[in-house]
Formats: C-alpha cells, sequence, structure tokens
C-alpha cells in the first residue's frame, strides 16, 4: 500500500528505495525461509482433505474424493451442538480473557509493591501447567466423594453435595474460569510489555496536568494499547473454530453428561475418528477450520482497515 | 494532597485485585506440590488434600532413579530452550522489523504470507513427510528444534507491532540521514528500544520450546536418548490414557496399568517440569524494567 | 557343560512345540543347509524329531536363506511393536542377539523399533504413510484402518505365504487365518493369545471373603481355579462386603469393557452399534441396546449404583481397579477370566484372589484380527519380512529373546524349568522386560516366566478351542463407507455409556432416550450395513 504510491516516484528515488530495500529484504530471509519450510512445503498436503487416500498411490496419486471426508462435520444432529459450543466459547474466551488481561497488565505496571514480581511470575504458573495435570487439579476441587467444594464448603454449609460431573450447568463458568486461570499469566505479559514501553513522559506531563490515575488509564494507556488489542483479537478471531482439545476433553474428563456443554469441533472429531484412525477426515475437519477463521478474519481485517488503517493486520 | 491519597488508594486496590488472582493460581499449585509428596496409595484412596494421612518422597525418588534418567532429560530440555530462544529470537526479530518498515515495497504482500500460516497449514502427516523425507531431520536434536517453534506468525505480528508504535520512524530516519546504514539503525537504535517486547517474545519462545513434547513424541522414534523432560512426563501421562481407552481391545490393559508409576509420580513429573521456569522468570522479568528506563530515556 | 546345555534347549524346543500346535498336527519350516549342519551338531535330538515332519513345500524358503547367505548381503528387516513404557534400554542388545540366529538361519538381520502405546499408533501411521523404513509390525495400529489406507502386503501375493510361511499356515486353523482376511484377502497373521474370555469374572481379594465368612473351598469345580456362579450370588456377596468394609467403594466395573467383557454377544467390528445377540446360532444383526441381555445388564448396574456398591465418582475413575484394590480402597471388581487368570489378578492386587465368573466362556468374531502381524505394503524385501515373521512364530529361542530378553542378563533359569529374573534385576531396571508378550506373535513357544504354570499355554490352547465360538467368526467388517454414521453414532453412544452402565440414570428413561438419538444419527442404516455385509460373507462362503 505504503509502496505502491512511492512506485509513482522518479527513477532516482526508486534507486534510492531500492538501496534501502535490500538491507531490509535480507533481514527477511531467514525468516521467510523458514516460513517457506515449515509452512508452504507441506501446504500442498491440504488437498488430502479432499482425497481418498492409499498409501499405495500416496497423497497425490489418491483418487479424489470429493466432499466426502467433510461430510460427517455437518450432516449430522451433533453439528449444530458442536458449532455452537465452539463459538460461543472462543467468543466468552476472547472477550474475558481480554478484559482481565489487560486489566491485570494496567495495574502491574502501576503498582509500586514489592510482591509485583512475585505476583507476575506466580500468576503465570498455571500456564506452564499440561491439561492433564489441570485436569487432576479440578477433579481435586470437584469430585463428589473427596472434592473440596463438596466436602469443605458445601456440607458444612449444611447443603447437598453436588456430582460436579454430571450436572452441566454450571460447566460453561468453569471453563471459562479454568481458561481465564491457565491464560491470564501469560495473555497479560504482552499486553505489560506493550505498555512498558510507552513513553513515559505522557504520563508525567498528564499528572502535572493533574490527571487523576483513572483519567490517565482511560485517556493515555487505553488509547495506547489500541493497535495491540485490536491485533490480538483479530488474530483470536483467526482461530475461532478451534478449540483447546485439553481443556474440552480432559477437564472435564470427558464425562459423557457433560457433552452438550463441553463438545467442540475438535473433541467431536477426536472420539469419533480413535478408532477409525482416518487421516483424511481429520485433514478435512482443519480445513474447514482453517477456512472459517480464514473468511473471518479476512472480514474483520477489512473492517478494521476501513476504521483504522495503521492497527489492520496487512 | 488529594492526588497522593488517589495514588495510595489505586495502589491498596491493585494490591488486592493482585492478591486475589495470585492466590487462585497459587493454591492449586501448593495442592501440586503437595500431592506429590503424598503416599500415593493414601492418594487414592482420600484423594488430594492439603493434609494428607500421609507423607512420602518416594515418588522423586523413582523419578531421579528409574531407568529413564530425569537428569539427562533436564540436560536436552535446557539446550533445546537455549538454542531455540535465541534462533528463534533472532529470525523472529528480523523478520518483524522488515515488516514494521512502512516503505518496503511487497510489504503488504509478505505480510499476509506471514499471516496466512497462522490460518492454514498442510497438516500432520504432510508436515511430518517433509521433515523426514526431505530434511532427514528425524531421531536428531534439530527435529526438537526446527518443526513449528522456531518461529510462528503470531510472535512476529507482535514484535512488527511493537516496531512499529514503540520504535517512532523519526529517530530512525534521523539515524538514516546522519549516515547510518539500514543494519546501523537497526542494532543501535531500534534493538535497544525493544528490550521490552524481545524479552517478552523471548519468554513466548522459550516456554514453547519448554513445554513441547509434541516434537520428540513424532520425531524420536529411535533416539530417546534425546527426551526432553516434557517428553518423559507426558508419555507417562499418555500411555495411561491409552490403557485405560483401549482396555476393550487389549485384555491385558490392566498388566500394563499396574506397571506404570501412577498418581503421586505424574503430580512430582509435573512439579519437575515447571520448576526451572520458576527460578528462570525472575530473570527475565528484569529486562523488562530495563525496557522502561530505556523508554524513558527516548522521549 | 555344552552338551548339558544342548539337551535341555532340545527339551524345550519339543515341550514348547507341543504346547504351540496344540495337536501336534504341525512342524515348523525347514531351515536352512548350512544352518542346519551346525544346529544339529548341537542339538541332535531335536533336530532328528524336526526333520522327518518338514514340509518339502519350503524348499524354495532354505534357497532363498541360502542364496542369502552366500552373498553375503544381508538384508534387515525392521520388526515394530509397542510396550507400555517405550523404547527398553536393551533394545539393540537383543536386535542383536535375534540377528544373530537369523543371520544365521536365514541370512536376514532384524531390528527391532519399540515405541510406547500412547504414540504407537500415531508413529506407525506417520511411518507408513510416509515410506520409512518398517517391514513387520504389530496390527494395534488398527487393522481395518490399516487394510483401508492401503498400508498393508497382501500376505498370499504370489503364494508368499505358501512358499516362505509354512510355519505359519500350520500354527493357525483355516478359521483363525480368515479372521485376518478382508474381501479373501489375507492382510495379517493372528497372535497366540488369550482369544476367548470367560465373561463376567469378578475378582474379590481372598482376604475379604475370610472376613465375610464366605466359604469359596468348597465351590471350586474340580480341576479350576475359577468359581462359576451367578449374579444374585455376587449381589449377595457384595451386600455383605458393603456392610463390613463401609468405607472401601465395594465394586467398580471399568466402563470401557462392559459390554465386551460381560455380555455374550459379538460386537461385529469391535463396535456396539449392531451385534449378534444370538452369536453361536444366528447371523442376525440386532440392536444392542434393545436386547434383553444388555438390559438385564443395565438394570443390575442401576440396582447396585442404587445398592451403594459404586463410589460416587465411578464415572470420573482413572485408576486401574488393581491399583485401587492394591491401595485399599476397592473390595471387588470386574475381570475377563482365562487360564492363570487368579495368578495374574493376585501378582497385580499383591494379595491373593478369588476369580468368581458368571458368564460363559466366549470367543468374538474380532478376537483374531484384533492385533494381528502385519506386513508393510512398502517392504523392500517381502520374502525375507515373510521368513522373519514365520521364524518368529516357529523358533521358540526367537520367540523368547522377543518376549523375554537374553539368557543371563534379563532372565535366568530356575531348577523347575521356569525363568525368573537374575539376581539383581527386577521389572523396573531390566534392560528388556515389555510385559506385551500377548502382542509378540507366539508367546505360547516362548519360556515361562515364574508365577505361570508350567502347562499354561497348552490349558490356554485348550480353552480357546472349547470356549463357544461366534458363528460370524472369520467375517470382518469394514465400516469406511460409513465413517459419517459411525462418528456421529460414536459421540452419542460416549455421551450416554458410562452413565447407563454404570447404572447413574434409570435405563428406563435414559436408554430409549440413546436409542432415540443413536436412531437420527443412523444406527439402523449402519445396522442394515452390517446386516448386508455379513449376508454377502455367508452367501460366499457357505458355497
Amino acid at each position: 500500500m505504503a509502496a505502491n504510491k512511492k512506485e509513482k516516484l522518479s527513477p532516482a528515488k526508486r534507486k534510492a528505495l531500492m538501496r534501502r530495500s535490500i538491507p531490509i529484504y535480507i533481514m527477511a530471509l531467514p525468516g521467510l525461509l523458514y516460513l517457506f519450510i515449515n509452512n508452504y512445503m507441506p501446504m500442498p498436503g491440504i488437498i488430502l482433505a479432499f482425497k481418498n487416500y492409499n498409501a499405495k498411490k500416496g497423497i497425490y496419486g489418491s483418487p479424489w474424493a470429493g466432499t466426502k471426508n467433510f461430510k460427517y462435520l455437518f450432516s449430522t444432529q451433533d453439528a449444530f451442538v458442536i458449532t455452537r459450543n465452539t463459538i460461543c466459547y472462543n467468543v466468552a474466551f476472547i472477550i474475558i480473557n481480554l478484559i482481565f488481561a489487560v486489566g491485570v497488565a494496567i495495574i502491574l505496571s502501576e503498582i509500586t509493591s514489592k510482591a509485583k514480581k512475585f505476583y507476575q511470575s506466580t500468576i503465570l504458573l498455571p500456564y506452564l501447567l499440561s491439561a492433564v495435570i489441570v485436569s487432576y487439579l479440578v477433579y481435586a476441587f470437584l469430585s463428589s466423594e473427596n472434592g473440596f467444594i463438596n466436602n469443605s464448603i458445601l456440607i458444612p454449609l449444611g447443603k447437598e453435595p453436588i456430582s460436579w460431573y454430571q450436572d452441566k450447568r454450571p460447566w460453561p463458568f468453569i471453563l471459562v474460569f479454568v481458561n481465564l486461570w491457565k491464560g491470564i499469566g501469560y495473555n497479560c505479559i504482552i499486553y505489560l510489555s506493550t505498555i512498558l514501553g510507552f513513553d513515559r513522559s505522557y504520563y508525567e506531563a498528564a499528572a502535572i496536568d493533574g490527571a487523576t490515575k483513572w483519567q490517565q488509564i482511560s485517556k493515555i494507556t487505553l488509547p495506547l494499547l489500541r493497535p495491540t488489542i485490536i491485533m490480538l483479537t483479530l488474530m483470536a478471531v483467526g482461530r475461532i473454530f478451534y478449540s483447546d482439545f485439553g481443556l474440552f476433553y480432559q477437564v472435564p474428563q470427558n464425562s459423557g453428561a457433560l457433552y452438550s456443554v463441553t463438545n467442540t469441533i475438535d473433541t467431536y472429531v477426536y472420539r469419533g475418528l480413535l478408532e477409525l484412525g482416518d487421516i483424511t477426515m481429520s485433514a478435512a475437519a482443519g480445513v474447514y477450520q482453517s477456512l472459517v477463521g480464514f473468511v473471518l478474519v479476512l472480514a474483520a481485517n477489512l473492517t478494521v482497515r476501513k476504521l483504522d488503517p495503521d492497527s489492520a493486520l496487512f | 494532597m488529594q492526588k497522593m491519597g488517589q495514588e495510595k488508594r489505586f495502589q491498596i486496590f491493585g494490591n488486592i485485585v493482585m492478591c486475589i488472582i495470585t492466590a487462585c493460581a497459587i493454591i492449586p499449585l501448593i495442592l501440586l506440590v503437595i500431592s506429590s509428596f503424598t503416599d500415593n496409595d493414601t492418594l487414592i484412596r482420600n484423594g488430594y488434600s492439603f493434609f494428607p494421612e500421609k507423607w512420602s518422597t518416594y515418588a522423586y525418588e523413582y523419578i531421579f532413579t528409574s531407568g529413564d534418567s530425569v537428569v539427562h532429560a533436564y540436560m536436552i530440555s535446557f539446550v533445546l530452550t537455549a538454542v531455540g530462544t535465541c534462533c528463534g529470537l533472532v529470525i523472529t526479530t528480523l523478520l518483524a522489523y522488515a515488516l514494521s518498515k512502512k516503505f518496503l515495497p511487497g510489504r503488504g504482500l509478505i505480510t499476509f504470507l506471514v499471516v496466512f500460516t497462522m490460518l492454514f497449514n498442510g497438516g500432520l502427516v504432510p508436515t511430518y513427510i517433509n521433515y523426514t523425507t526431505v530434511f532427514n531431520l528425524k531421531n536428531t536434536f534439530l527435529a526438537l528444534l526446527v518443526p513449528g517453534l522456531l518461529m510462528n506468525a503470531f510472535n512476529v505480528m507482535m514484535m512488527k507491532s511493537y516496531f512499529v508504535t514503540g520504535v517512532p520512524d523519526e529517530i530512525l530516519e534521523a539515524a538514516y540521514i546522519d549516515g547510518a546504514t539500514e543494519f546501523q539503525a537497526f542494532f543501535r537504535i531500534a534493538l535497544p528500544l525493544s528490550k521490552p517486547i524481545i524479552a517478552t517474545i523471548g519468554l513466548f519462545i522459550g516456554i514453547a520450546y519448554w513445554n513441547d513434547w509434541m516434537n520428540g513424541y513424532i520425531y524420536l522414534t529411535k533416539r530417546t536418548d534425546l527426551y526432553s523432560i516434557q517428553n518423559l512426563l507426558n508419555r507417562m501421562i499418555q500411555n495411561i490414557q491409552f490403557l485405560q481407552q483401549n482396555s476393550s481391545t487389549i485384555s491385558n490393559a490392566s498388566v500394563g496399568l499396574a506397571s506404570i508409576p501412577s498418581v503421586s509420580v505424574r503430580m512430582a513429573m509435573a512439579v519437575v517440569g515447571v520448576l526451572p521456569i520458576v527460578i528462570i522468570y525472575p530473570f527475565v522479568q528484569n529486562n523488562f524494567v530495563k525496557g522502561i528506563t530505556l523508554g524513558g530515556v527516548k522521549g | 557343560m555344552k552338551k548339558k546345555l544342548a539337551l535341555l534347549l532340545a527339551g524345550i524346543m519339543t515341550l514348547s512345540l507341543l504346547t504351540a500346535c496344540g495337536g501336534g498336527s504341525s512342524a515348523p519350516a525347514a531351515e536352512a543347509p548350512a544352518a542346519e549342519a551346525e544346529a544339529e551338531a548341537e542339538a541332535p535330538a531335536a533336530e532328528g524329531g524336526e526333520e522327518a515332519a518338514a514340509p518339502a513345500a519350503s524348499d524354495a524358503a532354505a534357497e532363498a536363506a541360502a542364496a542369502r547367505i552366500e552373498s553375503g548381503d544381508f538384508p534387515t528387516v525392521v520388526i515394530a511393536y509397542m510396550n507400555f513404557a517405550g523404547q527398553p534400554a536393551g533394545m539393540q542388545r537383543i536386535s542383536e542377539k535375534m540377528s544373530e540366529i537369523t543371520r544365521e538361519k536365514l541370512g536376514i538381520n532384524v531390528e527391532l523399533m519399540i515405541m510406547d502405546s500412547a504414540s504407537y499408533r500415531q508413529n506407525m501411521n506417520l511411518m507408513l504413510a510416509s515410506g520409512e523404513q518398517v517391514d513387520l509390525f504389530s496390527g494395534l495400529v488398527g487393522f481395518m484402518p490399516s487394510v483401508n489406507k492401503g498400508y498393508l502386503y497382501d500376505l498370499e501375493e504370489d503364494g508368499l505365504l505358501q512358499t516362505y510361511g509354512q510355519g505359519l499356515i500350520d500354527a493357525f486353523t483355516e478359521t483363525e487365518l480368515n479372521g485376518c482376511r478382508v474381501n479373501g484377502t489375507l492382510y495379517g497373521i493372528p497372535v497366540k493369545k488369550d482369544d476367548a474370555a470367560g465373561l463376567f469374572g469378578i475378582s474379590i481379594p481372598q482376604e475379604y471373603l475370610d472376613a465375610i465368612g464366605y466359604d469359596y473351598a468348597s465351590k471350586y469345580e474340580e480341576g479350576s481355579d475359577i468359581i462359576y456362579t451367578d449374579l444374585d450370588e455376587i449381589e449377595v456377596i457384595l451386600g455383605q462386603l458393603k456392610e463390613q468394609y463401609p468405607d472401601k467403594t465395594t465394586f467398580y466395573i471399568d466402563p470401557t469393557s462392559i459390554v465386551s467383557q460381560c455380555l455374550e454377544v459379538d460386537r461385529i467390528g469391535g463396535d456396539v452399534f449392531g451385534v449378534l445377540a444370538d452369536p453361536a446360532n444366528s447371523l442376525e444383526i440386532s440392536n444392542l441396546f434393545e436386547s434383553q441381555p444388555y438390559l438385564d445388564l443395565v438394570h443390575r448396574m442401576y440396582k447396585w449404583n442404587q445398592m451403594g456398591f459404586f463410589s460416587k465418582d465411578a464415572i470420573t475413575e482413572t485408576q486401574a481397579t488393581t491399583v485401587q484394590v492394591k491401595a485399599g480402597s476397592l473390595c471387588a471388581y470386574k475381570t475377563a477370566t482365562k487360564p492363570g487368570i487368579k495368578q495374574q489378578e493376585s501378582n497385580l492386587c499383591g494379595m491373593p484372589v478369588i476369580i468368581f465368573q458368571c458368564g460363559p466362556d466366549f470367543k468374538s468374531s474380532s478376537t483374531y484380527n484384533s492385533m494381528p502381524w502385519c506386513m508393510n505394503q512398502n517392504t523392500e524385501d517381502p520374502i525375507a519380512a515373510m521368513q522373519v515373521l514365520n521364524e518368529m512364530y516357529t523358533n521358540p529361542d526367537l520367540a523368547t529373546l522377543l518376549c523375554w530378553g537374553e539368557e543371563g542378563v534379563e532372565w535366568v533359569e530356575t531348577e523347575d524349568g521356569h525363568i525368573t529374573f537374575p539376581e539383581g534385576v527386577d521389572a523396573q531396571n531390566s534392560e528388556y522386560y515389555n510385559n506385551v508378550n500377548w502382542e509378540l506373535g507366539n508367546q505360547f513357544i516362548a519360556r515361562i516366566w515364574e508365577g505361570d504354570d508350567l502347562t499354561i499355554w497348552e490349558r490356554m490352547q485348550e480353552f480357546n478351542d472349547n470356549a463357544p465360538a461366534s458363528k460370524a467368526m472369520g467375517f470382518t467388517w469394514d465400516n469406511s463407507e460409513y465413517s459419517t454414521e459411525y462418528t456421529a453414532l460414536a459421540n452419542v453412544y460416549d455421551e450416554y455409556q458410562k452413565q447407563i452402565e454404570l447404572g447413574f440414570v434409570d435405563p428406563d428413561v435414559a436408554i430409549p432416550e440413546m436409542v432415540e438419538r443413536l436412531n437420527a444419527a443412523g444406527l439402523q442404516e449402519y445396522m442394515q450395513a452390517k446386516q448386508d455385509a455379513i449376508d454377502a460373507w455367508a452367501a460366499a462362503t457357505q458355497q
């Protein structure tokens, strides 16, 4: 875009531009080379989703299957539930994680207490645990016989213990909470480092003008954070049809009673293909998820480019 | 005076909020540590508890004395994380900086190509075939290092956005006019101003390497001596899961299940896996602080 | 010393051959002349016995081996299988030891490739798809999916099996081999294992039965270590156990294997969507969830759950039953019985257990193709691979190496002819202790570990032969055309299965609901397809 305008420059200026650009291209080269090797070389493998794979003929020689491999994603009664769950959870995650991550990042950047480092390290820790370990910890709180919530809270209060893994009502909240708990430390880092990069003179000037803390946050920090927020959200939108398998499969302990609120596209595919082991069907699921994400990102990016060209992804 | 009070109120409020969040994060982790020190039979009988009936260090003894050397796996993890983070940071930073140059012809297209990799991928089988047959990475250390982790579009875009907002063009242009080359401008001006984001992305890459088990799982079938700590942990957990799911086809699954160390060992492995990051992270944080002071100077 | 060893070896070989062949109807393949001369010098008794029975059909095999040995150009055959802990430390050494045998006899090197259970399926799929060298592998990869993806070599192509695998043909009956045929093509060789299962076995530690004063000693039928009884009696016992040990969970049944190990129904193709409800007599596919045995079972479980036998966390239980018993939190659990089960479960529980059995013995149609040995379609030298496979199933030394490792390192012989750990070696530090002998081709000819009866494999063979078999034995169900229905059905069943089968919901309410959703997901179409396939198969085989 910027380049297009410069296209009409005089030859001398164009030459100067090229001279400046060459070192930049060299800088970009290792990264682009890696993307080529890691992402673009296997990319043609996407056609696997449209093939009737047979090892004797190889991926490219196998007969075409049309859209047969995609059928199972749409033609069943579960299609609606899994799509709804995937989208709703992702929207909830995007919004809630954003609010908390920005909030925590702002607080962390502003407080002066010595415990600051401790806070920051500690809240990152849950992110480092694998989903299975998280599921054990959740189980420690929710199990019917030995769980803390039943034994240490509900029973002493004289309330009926709850069979958590058979009651689907609380699970949307539990999953959102676990997701937030696990990701908050990680998610806030990026905002925190961005805030720390801001020019402190803005704040000093504002303080001299008598701006309150809240005014500083809402008038300086948030507007400056806007491009980062938009970018992160755009990227999250691209993954809206994906779900964290561990969160939706391990954490609810794969309990059948909870499926209507925990079954997402990824868990559905996993359960269905566990025995079938069909690589073309799983490839189809991947293509479906990518395609929807791609369309949504393009649309969202277009909107952003109209409103705020600097924040757009491309 | 009123401003001081307001500042104080904010500090109190901020600390309270952070205390609550920190408590939420740390309580389950304390439970994790306690259960790793609980007697295994007690865990099975009574479930997880903050005040176990019987303590035991068996889990750690098992981990540090069993066939697969945990110490060796630690070394692999450390080397992998260090090398991976350095290489990853270099290529990520360079590409991100290039993309932040508004004057660069073809910038839009390159950015699109980068973002596109975030949305589409060839899938596991083609990626595997690519790395094993074209690059012969199977059963080598490079198989842990290269596939998937070295650089990703997300980090590039984050960094690019920081370069755009955090490193003002005017300073770089000024340097350029003063006769600095693009490389000099990058190293002397852009990099020092970007310490917070470099520390952040470095942390992201480092965590990704430290936590990864997928590459070892897929690409190391013979060289189990190259297993990282997460490979060991995940192998154990996944084996247990496999047996539970397949006990109908494998009638002898119970034999297998009984031979795999159970609850307390899994917990201890998780502790062992997280510990180094707990130790290293505070040092990384120092870079954020440095970033602040530099940021102050530049204005 | 050497002579003594040779004699012993001869004795073992004869013994294990007897066990392997069940009736002695078979003999191992002829051996390469070069190897023969040497072997003869070492163990004249055994060789003499075998020579006479050696069929002439394997001249070609001997020639191929001789040619390789002469040329000195030994191909390598890669053998892949899974265990529970991943690659053992002694793998290279065992590969080399095995190669010593196969080099001498066949002019082939073998290389083991052992993966842990969790990654086996995925790793094998990737390797098979990418064309890496794996020649022989355990079918735990998933037999039908592998067939559909074209991963497997037709074992009878150009008479491969007949020419180079006579020992395999001899080791199995026609029916057993037919279990690995898909549309007439043979894609695998079954393993020698417990093909039948004693349905609805219940295991209870002796100590607990003593505590409630139950007289188990008088209940044994002659010559059996299993007590045959019914669920009503078990219910009484469980009731007493519940009273005696109110703090322990009374009973647990592993939900993933309830149908397969408790009900005498044949799950065609290994899935529950359309089963033979009367497998011994009829080939009619019926709906499991409306069949009387299933309804009886789930009503019983509902009742037991109401009686408080189950833990409230039974649905989310992640511990193995025996581990729970060992930890002292569980009184009784379900298991599938077979010869030697009492010893096995006692070892696992760390205390003597009593085994009850409430159902008949039964052999389902999917038993032979559950984990057959297969050959990669991509293999470079199918003849060499077939000869190695043949050797795995017929050479006791090779089988023992594969199953138990090297003599003197992983095991030593005891006085009574068992084998056991050498001084200072145990299951933890042994360099080759896989615990997966049931997967390794022919464990029946390998040495027998201390603790198991020396006649275990004879009894197992008898058990396999005598158990009533499904009428659909030899039929293989290919559901690749119905994968959409299958994924939908699997998801619906997963949703209800544990709740219903562990008795957490009233079956009179939940089953109709599940059936309605299964029907909406295409259960009837799926069952009809099964029925059509099985009818076509029956028509073709009956001719």
